[in-house]
């Protein structure tokens, strides 16, 4: 099947197109669910959800503003973001804001991969890794973030600073700990 | 590499990452969650569904009866006397001429079903027969099935259909409900039943029998309409029972607002507007304000040192005074509904015993207090953390109602609601948080 096919199948609501769709789609979109995803409110959750939602919505979906895959990422965002404001009572205590700036050397994190960085990623606290993640992967700016989670632009662009200097300390700490695994 | 160029670096390896996922899994669970569904919304669409099919049947029924009856034109105005017995009773039985006995009883039948249709009574149309109708028919079927063969097949071609109209008019209503009550000559109809046909002396009582069949509800022969418009005032009171669910696992959370949260109630005011069918079948509708409060205790223990302790001596009791506090919260959620009910209401002389069921149309939901979350009390005066519309619920009521003069009507209404949805909003807040309220409800009504 091709994507205007089972965007035509799920649109007349057949089983067949929407299997087709989430067997297609679904490891793409579980790495943005994973990036967004909290301890107890789990990716595959998110992406549950979202795909619902796509069910739903799909009749919406207007190829002239953009990319099939890109709706559906920006769907599988906003479920995220709001199964996250949905737990945010019992997460806004969990994070600290002591972090120190480490500098890092570049070729680092050149080993590292597409899984490990998830990994890191998914370590970051909330609000650092949601600004991260719209910012430097999906490409919001500061303005439609600070919309997004209702923050000040300030406090955006706060949060990924601090996101990136926790990011590279991690980066370090992990390379040391490979480091120790490999001569260990 | 620098600075941006980890960001670079990372948005590549991530962007296009495909996670090993399995699609099977997913879609099954996918369809899991897609067949949630709540049970008690079945319940009440299919017992309004009954009482809907009831009521059509019953109509149906009418509607049959009527035009097979064909008592009254639409026009005619009937104006006739009771038949005395001994028109009848002076009637030769030839006993040998079985022919002409038969003869004789089929056309009295006849005559006695169709001449005296309404006895000492006056129809101003076609619409008032409908109800006599339905008590006559169901007479006549009673007594075809007591006579014998022979004789019920000399009983007009006339069915009756409807039973209910007899079974409730017992002896004790009878008198209240018809104008002409005497259906105690029902009691001549096992004579019949055990007598050949031959040597019956059945024109004296099926003479009487017939002029019981047309008896005549009061209100039916007051009332020319098909519905009745009622308008009234209501309150009713509640116990809540509140049923809160953790989606995640805010366990805690729970906990805290579990042990907390004493009390619950609900109380309403509204206006309502009854339509009543002369079948029994009502239509109910109006506009309620409700208020849920709840109220909360949280309670706090804080230790006040007397003296300076020593540190091995702390805890102890001796130096340290140990209060409890408790802070109590009151909380109130305030609501303006519009219910739509179904429902069938059986009268029983000056009272009458109904059910209804239906649906509550939530415009507004405002709160104000404030909700536990883990050791402290959060504002949420109408914030984010709840719907300000909630949608639809579900209602089920019995009613006792008891005519207090020909215009106006007092019920009492034990009702049922069920708060399908939660209050809080799915979006913002993970508890969910439902109501079961168990009360009573009272309303004045007038007929206009």
């Amino acid at each position: 099947m091709t994507v205007a096919e089972i965007i035509s199948a799920c649109i007349k609501g057949s089983p067949k197109g929407q299997r087709e769709l989430v067997r297609r789609y679904a490891p793409m979109l579980m790495t943005v669910s994973r990036r967004y995803a909290l301890a107890h409110y789990g990716a595959q959750d998110i992406l549950q959800d979202s795909f619902i939602r796509i069910f739903k919505a799909i009749n919406q979906y207007d190829d002239s503003r953009g990319s099939f895959e890109g709706w559906m990422r920006k769907i599988t965002i906003n479920t995220a973001l709001q199964a996250i404001k949905k737990n945010r009572l019992k997460t806004n205590n969990l994070e600290s804001d002591e972090i120190k700036v480490t500098s890092v050397d570049p070729d680092i994190y050149q080993k590292l991969n597409a899984e490990e960085l998830l990994e890191l990623i998914k370590e970051l606290p909330e609000k650092y890794r949601l600004v991260f993640n719209l910012n430097c992967v999906e490409g919001y700016s500061h303005k439609e973030i600070a919309q997004l989670l209702e923050i000040e632009e300030a406090s955006s662009r706060s949060n990924l600073s601090r996101a990136k200097s926790l990011l590279r300390k991690k980066i370090l700490a992990n390379k040391e700990h490979m480091s120790w695994v490999r001569t260990g | 590499m620098g600075k941006d160029r980890l960001e670079e670096y990372i948005k590549d390896q991530v962007f296009d990452h495909h996670s090993e996922v399995d699609p099977d899994l997913i879609w099954d669970n996918i369809q899991k969650k897609k067949r949630k569904k709540r049970p008690f919304l079945w319940i009440i669409s299919g017992l309004i569904g009954v009482i809907i099919m009831g009521i059509v049947i019953n109509l149906f029924l009418n509607n049959e009866t009527e035009d097979q009856f064909g008592l009254a034109s639409e026009s005619q105005t009937f104006e006739t006397e009771a038949v005395s017995n001994s028109n009848y009773s002076s009637h030769d039985i030839i006993e040998d001429d079985q022919e002409l006995i038969l003869q004789e009883v089929k056309k009295e039948i006849t005559e006695s079903v169709e001449a005296y249709p309404i006895s000492k009574q006056k129809l101003k149309s076609k619409k008032q027969s409908d109800s006599p109708n339905i008590v006559g028919i169901t007479m006549t079927e009673v007594f075809r099935e007591k006579v014998n063969s022979n004789i019920h097949s000399l009983l007009p071609k006339r069915k009756g259909a409807l039973n209910v109209s007899f079974s409730k008019a017992n002896s004790s209503q009878i008198n209240e409900k018809y104008d002409n009550p005497r259906l105690a000559t029902l009691g001549l109809l096992p004579q019949i039943q055990s007598s050949n046909p031959t040597n019956l002396l059945f024109d004296r009582n099926l003479i009487q029998i017939d002029s019981d069949v047309f008896l005549l509800p009061k209100e039916t022969i007051e009332r020319s309409e098909n519905w009745t418009k009622a308008i009234g005032v209501s309150g009713s009171y509640l116990k809540g029972w509140r049923n809160l669910k953790s989606k995640d696992s805010l366990e805690q959370g729970l906990d805290y607002r579990l042990r907390s949260e004493k009390f619950m109630e609900e109380w309403g005011l509204g206006i309502n507007f009854d339509l009543q069918h002369r079948s029994g079948f009502v239509i109910s509708t109006g506009l309620n304000y409700n208020q849920i409060n709840d109220r909360s205790i949280l309670s706090s223990v804080t230790e006040e040192l007397l003296v300076p302790t020593p540190e091995e001596l702390a805890g102890t009791g001796v130096y340290q005074n140990i209060f409890v506090r408790e802070r109590v919260r009151y909380n109130k959620i305030r609501m303006i509904d519009v219910p739509l009910r179904l429902g069938y209401s059986w009268q029983l002389g000056h009272q009458a015993l109904s059910v209804q069921a239906g649906l509550i149309f939530n415009i507004s939901t405002a709160t104000k207090g404030n909700i536990i979350n883990f050791d402290e009390f959060l504002e949420v005066s109408n914030s984010e953390y709840f719907r300000k519309n909630l949608g639809v619920s579900y209602e089920f009521l019995i009613g006792y109602h008891q005519r207090i003069n020909d215009n106006w009507k007092l019920s009492i209404l034990p009702s049922f609601k069920y708060y399908g949805k939660s209050f809080t909003n799915p979006d913002v807040y993970s508890i969910e948080q439902r109501y079961i309220n168990l009360g009573l409800g009272m309303r004045l009504s007038r007929k206009f």
